[in-house]
């Protein structure tokens, strides 16, 4: 009997780690209870469960999966989303006002001023996603609307949605940066001649300062948009291996998948929802201090791959804001440093 | 003022199946598999009374053991009153809608 009692137990050990509670105990507990019944009788009876059993687990996971996407929107979390909404547009507008900033309106013709503000606009709402997811997991957690086991799949969701936007704005921008480029004037150029009339000579200067704006706009219409990435291959590696390590200690699950989820899923976009996570997990200064560490490990480790130091530069500037960290704490060393050089923060 | 529609219990040919296996008692899962003569398979019967169970037509416990038994407890399923009552009507708009227009009247 005691074979019986044994059967099953890895199934039911790791059902238990991957399942929630309430599935386990209501679909899978009861069948492989019943297994561990047959394991009595004969071992081919208990072979004919165990195909039943992956049956059981593969809708008890879907079952979680459906949950766990439908959890951050259910009725209860819409103070959640009003806060997300209120950051998120405010990086819309910001990043928006950062493009028009950067864009000659006076240089435009009327058609080209308003296609020009009207992309500059649509870039603000793609751009802003990142930090939009940023908030939407920090005010889901904060308010504990979402269960940890769910954050894995609201961030996927996140960069379906995300992703879906981003493509789906394509072709109006594409647009927008084509009646822009209609209205450019050609004078707008490094080559811009220096009129005779001193009077004049200002607009050249002008037409020079922004002929790397018309160089940028021209490749965006030559060769359509394209997804940002850093400078060189060694550079990708570097960041991804930042943004895993990212992710591995703040245990967003408690079980041993984070970690398969976090190599599974390496956008961009996913650390921006670990980083809501990991912001989460604090108040007041402590939140501000952590989302210091954690942009400048980033910026860092960016600025040191674009301007071509290579991988060894990155982990020094990793390890220098890890450090740095690390002392700012009143915790052994010994504890802190590992936390530190994983999320670029304090613990 | 228009009336809120009623929601209409709904209920499949395998809960009707159960909802009979387990008027004869309380049982749990490898007994219905086994009652059933093949109609019930193991893949499905613990989703199928999982959902049972959200619908009200079901009400389960975990079976009471000695102290000190290993292994996980197995789950007892009963049939409550409103998963009787909706089987019953099932039976009625079954027999009825198997009846041919002549035989109706």
């Amino acid at each position: 009997m005691a074979g019986a009692a044994t059967s099953g137990r890895w199934f039911a050990s790791f059902a238990r780690r991957v399942t929630r509670d309430s599935t386990f105990t209501l679909l899978v507990a009861p069948a492989i209870a019943d297994l561990q019944r047959e394991a009595a009788h004969s071992w081919r009876r208990q072979g004919r469960h165990y195909p039943g059993l992956i049956l059981v687990l593969t809708i008890a996971l879907l079952r979680d999966l459906r949950l766990d996407l439908t959890e951050p929107f259910g009725t209860n979390t819409a103070p959640a989303w009003t806060a997300t909404a209120t950051w998120y547009l405010a990086c819309v507008v910001t990043f928006a006002g950062a493009v028009i900033w950067t864009t000659p309106l006076h240089l435009l013709g009327t058609a080209g001023k308003l296609s020009a503000t009207a992309s500059a606009f649509v870039v603000g709402l793609v751009a802003a996603m990142p930090l939009g997811v940023t908030a939407a997991v920090f005010h889901l957690r904060r308010r504990e609307l979402l269960r940890p086991r769910a954050f894995a799949a609201t961030i996927a969701s996140f960069i379906v949605i995300a992703t879906l936007v981003h493509v789906a704005t394509l072709p109006v921008r594409s647009s927008l940066n084509r009646t822009t480029y209609a209205s450019v004037s050609p004078e707008i150029s490094r080559e811009a001649v220096l009129p005779d009339d001193p009077r004049q000579q200002y607009l050249a200067v002008e037409w020079r300062k922004w002929a790397g704006w018309r160089e940028s706009l021209t490749s965006t219409v030559m060769n359509g948009i394209t997804f940002p990435r850093p400078a060189d291959p060694v550079g990708i590696v570097a960041v991804e291996a930042h943004f895993l390590a990212n992710a591995l200690p703040v245990g967003f699950t408690g079980t041993t998948y984070a970690a398969i989820y976090a190599m599974a899923m390496t956008p961009p976009l996913l650390v921006f929802g670990l980083f809501g996570v990991a912001l989460s997990r604090g108040r007041g200064l402590t939140v501000l201090l952590r989302a210091l560490g954690l942009v400048t490990s980033c910026v860092g480790l960016q600025l040191a791959i674009l301007t071509g130091f290579g991988v060894s530069h990155s982990l020094v500037v990793m390890l220098v804001t890890a450090m740095a960290w690390t002392f700012y704490d009143k915790l052994p060393w010994w504890r802190r440093l590992p936390t530190c050089v994983a999320t670029g923060s304090p613990r | 003022m228009t009336e809120k529609p009623i929601r209409m219990p709904s209920i499949s040919g395998t809960e009707a199946l159960i909802i009979e296996l387990l008027d004869a008692g309380e049982r749990f899962g490898l007994e219905l598999i086994d009652a059933s003569e093949g109609r019930l398979k193991r893949g499905t019967i613990y989703v199928t009374l999982s959902r049972m169970e959200s619908k009200g037509f079901v009400v389960s416990r975990q079976e009471e053991r000695p102290a000190g038994a290993i292994g996980l407890p197995r789950r007892m399923y009963r049939v409550t009153g409103y998963g009787l009552k909706v089987h019953q009507a099932y039976l009625l708009l079954r027999d009825a809608l198997a009846l041919k227009p002549a035989e109706a009247h």
